[in-house]
C-alpha cells in the first residue's frame, strides 16, 4: 500500500488512463466523443421484488408478460420476463427492445420503465396498457369493426409512433394489431420492438424474414433486403383497412400466397409497373396476372378521403408509398380535433359506466 | 489447469487459426442451434477449431480473475466432443415457432406469428451506400488509400492538431473499406490504449479482490471484474479479431461499435468512480470521519473526469492529502477499501481484459446491429471462453452500456473518421519510421512483436510467464 501514501496517486493515475476517446478525440473534442448519449447515471438496479406480480397477461416465444403493481408507488406496470438461453444468451430481440425502446420517448411509443436483471432472466418493467388492438377491436368493435372516428384517431396515433420512430432511424418491423396498445384514454401505443432495428448505417444487413406475414409489405415478400421505412407504412395500410372491417386485409397462409393475395386486390405488378421488380429474388415472371381492383369494393365503410389515404399507404412500389410524416399531413386527419373532442366525451362516459370485462392478454410487450 | 485434463497451452500461441486442424476437430454434435438461412459461411462450420475452455461450468461461472482463461487444448488434440456445429442444422428452411395456443383469446382468424430473428448463416448482403464524394467527405477504399492520403499530409497529425471545431471538418466514409481493414485500424488503436494502460497495471489491478471477497462490492465493480483475467492471453488483438471476423464474420460497424462502446463504459463507471474517490477526501478531510460525506461534487472533479476522458494526464488542482483514515465508509454500496482498492473499480481497457471486451462487444453489437448474428456457443468457441462464461460476460456488458447499444449514425461516422486519423497519424507513421518505404498493412508477425506482451503469473503458467516488453 505504500504507493499510495499520497491519496492523490489514484486520482493521477486514473487520469492517465485513456479509452479509445483518449485517442480519436483528443486533437478535436477535448470534452469526448460528440453526440454520446452517455446516460447519467446506471441505472441503479430495483430487484425483482419492488414489483408484485400479478396474473400472466401473454405468453410469447422469447418472454412471459404479467401484470404488476410497483409496491412503492401502487402504479400498475406490464412485466416482461425473458428468459436467458444458454445457447443463445441474451436473445438479440431483448437486446433490441431494450436498447431501441430506451431512445424512443414519445407519447405514441409504449414506455419502458426499467431493466432488471437476474443471472437467468431478464424483466422490462413497462407502461401498463389494458389491451392490445386486436383484442379491442374484437370485444369493443361491432364484430370487429370500429366506427370511424375512432380509426381516424387511432390511425393518427399510429402513424405518429412510425414517425418518430423513422425520425429516429429506426424501423419497427412488424406492425400489427396485437403490437399495438390502446388504453383506457383511448391512446394507441406502438409496443414490442423486438424485430426493431436501426438504419442508416450505409453497409448493412437486412434480413427479409420480418414482419407477420399478413401485414409484409409486397417488396419484402418479393425477397428485398434494401427495404426502408415503407415497409411500416404498409403493414399501416393493412391495419387500417382492418379496422374498418374488422378482417385482416391480406390474410395469406404462405409467402406465395400472400403475394397472390396482394396481387388479386391491387393488381399484378409488372417491369412497367414497378421499374426493378423483375431483379427480386423471389419474382416469377409467370405471376398470374390480375387487374387492379377499387379497394373501396373491399372497404365500403371508408370515405374517400380516407380512401385515398388508404390507397397511398398500399402502393406495391415502396417508392411511391406515402411517408409517415406525409400521411400524417393527409387531409383525412383536417377534422382531427372535432373528432377526438368527440371521442373524448364518449371516453368520459364510459368511464362512468364502468369499463367492463376482464383485462385480456397482451402478447405485444 | 484445475480442470487437469487438458494441457495447458494456450491456444492463442496458435497465431492462425488453422484450417489445417481443422478435420481433426471437426466432432459435430447433436447440439444445433435455431437457425434460419441459405446461404453458407464462407468458412464452414466444422471449420471452426473447438476452442473450448476445459473448465466446468461451475468453476467457469465463478469469478474470472480466479480462474486463468482463454486456454484450452489446440484444435490439433481435441478429442472430447466439440461443439461444432452439423451442416444440415443450417438449414434453408424456417421452422415457424411453435406458438399453438399462445393466443387463445385472439378470434376464429388468428394472425401468424412475428417472425423471429434467429442465429443465421445467411451470406452478407452488402447494401452500397449513397453518398458520394465530396471534397470533405471522402470515401475511403483501403488503407493504402489512407496511406496515400497521409503522405500527400491530407490526414493525419498535421491537419488534425491544428484544425479547431470551426474550421471545415473532413469526414472519412470507411464502409466501403474491406471488413478485414477496418479490423486493422480497430486492433491499432485498441493496442495502442492496452499498452498505454498496461503501463498503470500495477497500480490498477494489484488490488484485486479475491472471489470470496466480491461478495460486498458494488454491482457494478463485480461487472467490470468480471472481464478481467489474471493472464493475458498471447493471440494479439488483431489476430482475435481477424479470427472472429473469420468465423463470425459481420459487418464493420459491428467492429466500429466496440470503440464506442469502451468509451461509454469508461465514462459510466469511471464517473462514478472518481466521485467516490473524491467524496472519500471529503470526508477525510472534514473534521470528523463521517461529518462531509457524499454531497459535493467540486468543480475540480469534472476536470478529472474530463482529464480522465479525454485529454492527456494533467495534474489539476488536487493536493496531496493524507487519507488513510481507517474504514471511512462513503457509499452504501461500497465496500470500505482503500484507495488502492478503489483503483481497481475504474474500467479500463487493458491487456487483462480486452479480449474478453471484444468477444463480449462483438456478440452483443452483432445482434443489435445486424440481422445475420450466430449463437452465443459459436461466439464462445471462436472466442475460446466457455459458454457459460461468455454469457455471463455478454449480460455484464449489457449492464456496463445500460442496455443502450444504439448509436447514432452521425456518432458512429464521427468515430470512423477519427479512427482513419488515427491510423494515419499513428500507424502509418510507425511503419514509414520503420520501414522507410510505403509498407503493406500490419505484418502479423510484426505486429507480434510490436503488441504481444505476456504478464502471466508465473505461478500459473510458467510457460506463458514472459517478462513483460512494452514497446
Amino acid at each position: 500500500m505504500e504507493h499510495f501514501r499520497d491519496s492523490a496517486a489514484p486520482l493521477k493515475i486514473a487520469s492517465n488512463l485513456v479509452s479509445p476517446g483518449h485517442f480519436l478525440f483528443h486533437s478535436k473534442k477535448p470534452s469526448g466523443p460528440p453526440a454520446s448519449k452517455v446516460p447519467q447515471k446506471m441505472d441503479k438496479s430495483q430487484q425483482p421484488s419492488s414489483f408484485q406480480q400479478l396474473e400472466k397477461l401473454g405468453e410469447g416465444t422469447y418472454a412471459t408478460v404479467f401484470k404488476g403493481r410497483n409496491r412503492q408507488t401502487g402504479e400498475m406496470v406490464a412485466l416482461k420476463e425473458i428468459h436467458l438461453d444458454s445457447e443463445e444468451g441474451t436473445p438479440s430481440t431483448a437486446i433490441r427492445e431494450i436498447s431501441l425502446m430506451k431512445e424512443l420517448k414519445h407519447e405514441s411509443i409504449v414506455s419502458l420503465y426499467d431493466v432488471i436483471h437476474t443471472e437467468n432472466k431478464l424483466m422490462l418493467v413497462f407502461e401498463f396498457m389494458d389491451r392490445d388492438l386486436k383484442r379491442y377491436m374484437d370485444t369493443r368493435g361491432d364484430r370487429g369493426q370500429l366506427d370511424p372516428a375512432t380509426v381516424k384517431s387511432f390511425m393518427h396515433q399510429l402513424l405518429k409512433g412510425i414517425a418518430f420512430c423513422h425520425d429516429n432511424r429506426v424501423l419497427h418491423r412488424d406492425l400489427k394489431p396485437q403490437n399495438l396498445l390502446i388504453n383506457k384514454k383511448g391512446q394507441l401505443k406502438l409496443g414490442d420492438f423486438g424485430l426493431a432495428r436501426a438504419f442508416g448505417i450505409p453497409v448493412n444487413t437486412f434480413s427479409n424474414e420480418v414482419v407477420t406475414l399478413w401485414y409484409r409489405a409486397p417488396d419484402v415478400l418479393l425477397g428485398s433486403r434494401t427495404y426502408n421505412t415503407s415497409i411500416d407504412i404498409w403493414s399501416a395500410g393493412c391495419i387500417m383497412a382492418e379496422m374498418y372491417t374488422g378482417r385482416p386485409l391480406f390474410p395469406g397462409t404462405t409467402n406465395e400466397d400472400q403475394l397472390i393475395k396482394i396481387f388479386r386486390l391491387m393488381g399484378t405488378p409488372s417491369e412497367r409497373t414497378w421499374p426493378g421488380i423483375s431483379q427480386l429474388p423471389e419474382y416469377k415472371s409467370d405471376f398470374q396476372i390480375y387487374a387492379t381492383q377499387d379497394l373501396s369494393l373491399i372497404v365500403p365503410q371508408m370515405d374517400a378521403i380516407g380512401m385515398d389515404l388508404l390507397n397511398r399507404m398500399l402502393q406495391l412500389r415502396p417508392e411511391m408509398r406515402i411517408s409517415a410524416n406525409e400521411a400524417l399531413q393527409h387531409p383525412w386527419f383536417h377534422d382531427l380535433p372535432q373528432i377526438q373532442a368527440k371521442l373524448q366525451q364518449q371516453h368520459q362516459q364510459q368511464q362512468m359506466a364502468g369499463y367492463g370485462g376482464m383485462i385480456p392478454p397482451q402478447p405485444a410487450y | 489447469m484445475l480442470g487437469g485434463a487438458i494441457d495447458s497451452d494456450s491456444v492463442y500461441s496458435f497465431a492462425q487459426p488453422m484450417d489445417t486442424h481443422s478435420t481433426a476437430s471437426s466432432t459435430p454434435t447433436s447440439i444445433a442451434p435455431p437457425s434460419v438461412g441459405s446461404a453458407r459461411l464462407p468458412v464452414h462450420a466444422n471449420d471452426v477449431p473447438a476452442y473450448i475452455n476445459s473448465r466446468t461450468p461451475s468453476q467457469a461461472s465463478r469469478s474470472s480473475s480466479e480462474t486463468p482463461t482463454f486456454t484450452s487444448r489446440p484444435p490439433s488434440m481435441t478429442s472430447h466432443p466439440s461443439h461444432a456445429f452439423p451442416p444440415d442444422s443450417y438449414s434453408s428452411t424456417r421452422t415457424p415457432p411453435t406458438q399453438s395456443g399462445s393466443n387463445p383469446y385472439s378470434s376464429n382468424q388468428s394472425a401468424p406469428d412475428s417472425p423471429r430473428l434467429q442465429p443465421t448463416h445467411q451470406s452478407m448482403q452488402s447494401v452500397p451506400g449513397s453518398e458520394a464524394n465530396s471534397p470533405s467527405r471522402i470515401r475511403v477504399q483501403s488503407l493504402s488509400h489512407i496511406q496515400s492520403l497521409a503522405n500527400e499530409d491530407l490526414v493525419g497529425s498535421r491537419s488534425s492538431h491544428t484544425s479547431g471545431t470551426g474550421s471545415h471538418q473532413r469526414q472519412y466514409e470507411i464502409s466501403s473499406m474491406p471488413v478485414t481493414e477496418i479490423i486493422e485500424m480497430v486492433a491499432g488503436l485498441l493496442t495502442k490504449i492496452t499498452t498505454t494502460n498496461d503501463i498503470h497495471h500495477e497500480h490498477v489491478h494489484r488490488h484485486i479482490p479475491p472471489p470470496e471477497g466480491t461478495s460486498n462490492l458494488s454491482p457494478q465493480a463485480t461487472s467490470v471484474l468480471a472481464f478481467h483475467g489474471k493472464n493475458v492471453p498471447t493471440i494479439t488483438i488483431l489476430s482475435y479479431l481477424t479470427r472472429i471476423h473469420k468465423y463470425c464474420p459481420t459487418t464493420y460497424e459491428v467492429f466500429l461499435s466496440l470503440l464506442v462502446y469502451f468509451d461509454r463504459m469508461t465514462e459510466l463507471v469511471n464517473r462514478d468512480q472518481l466521485d467516490t474517490l473524491h467524496q472519500r477526501w471529503d470526508s477525510t478531510e472534514g473534521s470528523g470521519s463521517s461529518s462531509a460525506s457524499a454531497s459535493t461534487v467540486s468543480g475540480g472533479d469534472s476536470e478529472m473526469r474530463d482529464s480522465l476522458m479525454a485529454t492527456p494526464p494533467h495534474s489539476t488542482g488536487f493536493t496531496a492529502q493524507d487519507s488513510h483514515g481507517p474504514n471511512t465508509s462513503i457509499s452504501p454500496s461500497l465496500s470500505p477499501q482503500s484507495d488502492a482498492e478503489a483503483l481497481s473499480h475504474f474500467f479500463v481497457v487493458d491487456s487483462f481484459n480486452i479480449h474478453r471486451l471484444v468477444i463480449a462487444a462483438v456478440t452483443c453489437a452483432s445482434k443489435f446491429f445486424s440481422d445475420v448474428f450466430y449463437t452465443n456457443s459459436r461466439y464462445a468457441k471462436v472466442g475460446g471462453l466457455p459458454l457459460v462464461e461468455l454469457n455471463h460476460l455478454e449480460l455484464q456488458f449489457l449492464l456496463l452500456n445500460d442496455f443502450r447499444l444504439a448509436i447514432t449514425v452521425e456518432e458512429l461516422e464521427s468515430y470512423g473518421t477519427m479512427l482513419v486519423e488515427f491510423y494515419a497519424r499513428e500507424v502509418v507513421s510507425q511503419q514509414q519510421q520503420q520501414h522507410g518505404s510505403l509498407p503493406r498493412p500490419i505484418d502479423p508477425s510484426h505486429s507480434d512483436a510490436m503488441y504481444m506482451r505476456s504478464r502471466d503469473k508465473p505461478r500459473d503458467h510458467a510457460e506463458l510467464g514472459q517478462t513483460p516488453t512494452p514497446p
